[in-house]
């Protein structure tokens, strides 16, 4: 517990958890701070940062206020990269662990439709699934699950091979374990922390591709998300370039908390290294 | 020696076929799950259809046989390079493809060797100098690549580059208002080159660049490299030659397995900086709904993949002496 406190107290631990501290706290004081729709046109187009105190981080084109669409554009980016990232997660440690503990035809067949979806390019696959499904925020979802499993699917399909053979396997095995029970009881509990500790990496990729989505236009059209604020500012990148910076310096901000806690739980999930 | 090469690149060759197989029945699925068929788009492009001429049409395309023998269809069509008919801009789809590949490359393959070229370098810097202040700046720099959207920092390039400086052009591949040719044309590519490769390697260069500090770090540590040193070579033998040879493989399996994510970035990069590649065609197809044309390009992009996978396979085998053996 101390060796935990410890490696949370280094610099990375801290700027991981203020980070997500930050994040957290924009989408869920969204409603409260900025109430109304945040794309309601409330004032003056192309106001810069600053300039009027009112609206701190200024207008885009048609009025809107850019604060109120990055907090709630927090909402929209944290949920998606949150929901997708636990569909990828599930959909990859199902079939991992499958693989992993019935071994044999079966753990060939999954393995190779599992190299299917590794070998179509991700991005492009997740622009197919919502172009031919439609733009909508669950669509966005299910591409981006449907494409990001494939290295949870490898990674929980090691796991369980080198925890299958442990002798509390085998023991519950002699025990007459029913097979199901088996993966679920004894195997994934002991190889599931490193499965979890990718998933934050996971979000934050998930959180990206949702961004770089949105900015082509595959996203609600009536749900405001940084990506499709990008997309609006880059209209005026010539005269108002911090129309597009200001929500992607959001994004980034939010990606580097998640790479870091990532990080900062992969130090604490390994015993030998140090803090 | 040679002949072991050439046997594992027949292997994996053949273990390819399935793979493919598989992404063409993906593909034969999406398409499927797009709601109205090819009557219903040729029938909307008409105005108005009679229940009658929509049976007939169906019946022209084959829609009114079951799913499997489409799907055959469909198969033998692709494996004889017909990838279908972009109904919107009237031309075969593997034409529009093929026209578009060549700029994508030019764009992919200069971006790939420029973030292993530069990824090795940096991480093998951060890992001599591992603690230092020099690391930690690597590492920082890394951390925030690795954290920047593609189309962001291409945004920003833009910004800087183009707009304040005006020392790069916006976009574009080549100047439209000079006619030029010969080493001026290329010259002017190039200069156009310069932002979206950079901004296409950038995610990968920080990529490549943790992975070799760690595992630069970890051959260092090596037997083999102890005995090196003993035996007086030179630091430069020792770090580059003994242990650099060794902590290229995972960069290698890594650049294989990402290559996915590099034609993913591709679109993007494109679309930022109006590059007429494949991305830029996608965009273009999904604006227009063009689903033939947009799923024909994710069939080439993933046969691209397992092309490059292939080579980085090959590529493997020649580092790796071990691989050979086996």
């Amino acid at each position: 517990m101390s060796r935990i406190l410890r490696l949370l107290r280094t610099p990375r631990g801290i700027a991981s958890l203020l980070l997500m501290l930050l994040m957290v706290g924009m989408a869920f004081s969204a409603p409260f701070l900025y109430p109304g729709d945040p794309m309601d046109m409330v004032a003056t187009p192309s106001l810069w940062p600053g300039e009027d105190p009112e609206f701190w981080l200024g207008t885009d084109l048609m009025g809107r206020d850019l604060a109120a669409g990055v907090f709630h554009g927090a909402r929209i980016s944290l949920m998606v990269g949150l929901i997708a990232s636990i569909t990828a997660l599930l959909i990859g440690t199902v079939i991992g662990s499958i693989a992993g503990f019935a071994g044999g035809w079966l753990d060939t067949a999954l393995m190779r439709t599992t190299e299917i979806f590794q070998t179509m390019p991700p991005f492009l696959f997740a622009i197919a699934v919502v172009a031919v499904l439609g733009p909508s925020v669950e669509n966005v979802v299910l591409g981006i699950g449907i494409t990001a499993w494939p290295s949870i699917a490898r990674l929980a399909r090691t796991e369980v091979l080198s925890v299958r053979e442990r002798e509390y396997v085998a023991a519950a095995r002699c025990a007459g374990t029913p097979t199901t029970l088996l993966l679920v009881r004894h195997v994934l509990p002991n190889a599931i922390s490193p499965i979890i500790v990718t998933a934050s990496v996971l979000m934050a990729t998930a959180m990206l591709t949702e961004a770089g989505l949105s900015f082509l236009g595959l996203s609600d059209p009536n749900l405001v998300s940084w990506g499709s604020m990008i997309g609006v500012g880059r209209e005026a990148l010539r005269t108002h370039w911090y129309m597009a910076a200001i929500p992607g310096c959001a994004l980034i901000l939010a990606v580097l908390g998640l790479n870091l806690l990532g990080d900062v739980l992969d130090d604490i999930l390994d015993p030998r290294r140090q803090a | 020696m040679g002949g072991g090469i050439l046997q594992q690149a027949a292997k994996r060759l053949a273990q390819s076929v399935p793979v493919l197989f598989g992404v063409i029945l993906v593909n034969f699925l999406l398409m499927q799950s797009a709601p109205g068929d090819l009557a219903d788009v040729l029938a909307g492009e008409q105005g108005a259809a009679t229940p009658e001429m929509m049976l007939e049409l169906r019946a022209r395309f084959g829609l009114d046989q079951p799913l499997w023998v489409q799907f055959m269809h469909y198969l033998g069509n692709v494996l004889s390079g017909d990838l279908g008919y972009s109904h919107r801009l009237s031309v075969p789809v593997l034409d529009l493809i093929l026209e578009r590949l060549p700029a994508s490359l030019l764009l992919m393959v200069p971006a790939l060797i420029l973030a292993a070229g530069s990824g090795m370098l940096l991480g093998g810097l951060a890992a001599r100098k591992a603690g230092s202040w020099v690391d930690g700046v690597i590492s920082v720099g890394v951390l925030l690549a690795y954290a920047t959207p593609l189309f962001w920092a291409g945004l920003m390039g833009i910004v800087l580059f183009a707009v304040h400086l005006q020392w790069l052009p916006v976009g574009g591949m080549r100047d439209p208002s000079a006619d030029l040719s010969g080493l001026p044309l290329v010259l002017d590519t190039l200069r156009h080159m310069v932002l979206p490769v950079c901004t296409l390697a950038l995610f990968h260069a920080a990529l490549y660049a943790r992975l070799m500090r760690a595992s630069l770090l970890s051959s260092l540590q090596q037997d083999y490299v102890r005995t090196a040193r003993a035996k007086g070579l030179s630091p430069w033998q020792v770090e580059a030659v003994h242990a650099g040879r060794n902590a290229l493989l995972p960069v290698l399996t890594m650049i294989g397995l990402q290559a996915g994510t590099l034609v993913g970035g591709g679109i993007l990069v494109e679309t930022v900086f109006s590059w007429p590649g494949l991305g830029r065609l996608a965009f273009d197809a999904l604006l227009r709904r063009d689903l033939n044309l947009l799923l024909g390009i994710v069939l080439v992009s993933s046969v691209t993949v397992i092309a490059m996978n292939f080579i980085t396979d090959l590529l493997y085998g020649i580092a790796d002496p071990r691989v050979r053996a086996l």
